[in-house]
């Protein structure tokens, strides 16, 4: 059975999909994201051959924040 | 518009003096009658929208992005299992679980670089603090995927809502 994935033109095949993971260190949060690109060939898919299709994101708190410390971060 | 900005809400202060959140349980005593707990939400504002510190005491639905697969308005309560607990000086308290949305596209003006914490059990949703995810005014877009806010270790140093 093939599995499938949401992505803005629809349900695509895994298979026709590539993604790429980008981490990234932004102080008080680290955020991963995850493109999704359509690579399958697909006529009725065409106009999103080679385009991010779909991204999500991780965003995770590393230090939450002192109530009795600065009043803005 | 002015950047959002993240930090502890000013009014919050005044607010845990008069006993207004209840992040914990408590046992019944002679005059406070409330010993459930509060539930506290997470609500998503857009880039550049600026929501402050000292401007939103409250939750609100201006500036917040729009309705878009499991995203409504108001956002989504928190997981709430663990108590609020102190060590070395410092009481500490962090939701219990992640905060995450399926099939959300936030994209263009509706990127967020905002999420508020606030008291969807108090009258007025009052606001607790803000937090940045990622890099000011740039933000995350999340397209037709899934957008997670993963909470720090729940302890003195790290917990999200600390008193010292």
């Amino acid at each position: 059975m093939t599995r499938t994935v949401n992505t803005i033109a629809g349900e695509l095949p895994e298979s026709d999909l590539e993604f790429t993971t980008l981490e990234q260190d932004c102080g008080d949060t680290i955020v991963m994201s995850r493109e999704w690109t359509y690579k399958g060939t697909d006529a009725k898919y065409a106009e999103h051959v080679g385009q991010m299709v779909r991204r999500d994101c991780w965003v995770t708190i590393k230090t939450g924040i002192s109530a009795t410390g600065s009043a803005e971060l | 518009m002015a950047a959002n900005t993240a930090g502890v809400i000013t009014a919050f202060r005044k607010e845990l003096l008069c006993g207004s959140h209840a992040f914990g349980s408590q046992a019944a005593n002679g005059t406070r009658t409330v010993t459930t707990k509060d539930v506290f939400a997470i609500a998503l504002y857009r880039v550049t929208s600026g929501v402050g510190i000292t401007n939103s005491s409250a939750y609100a639905a201006t500036n917040e992005v729009t309705n878009t697969g499991e995203y409504t308005a108001a956002g989504r309560s928190c997981a709430n299992a663990t108590e609020p607990t102190f060590a070395t000086n410092t009481s500490y308290w962090t939701p219990s679980a992640s905060v995450s949305w399926t099939n959300v596209t936030m994209t263009g003006t509706n990127a967020t670089d905002l999420a508020m914490l606030y008291n969807s059990t108090s009258t007025g949703k009052l606001a607790v603090a803000n937090f940045l995810l990622g890099t000011q005014d740039v933000g995350q877009a999340p397209s037709a995927g899934t957008f997670t806010l993963t909470m720090p270790a729940n302890d003195q140093t790290t917990g999200l809502i600390r008193i010292t």
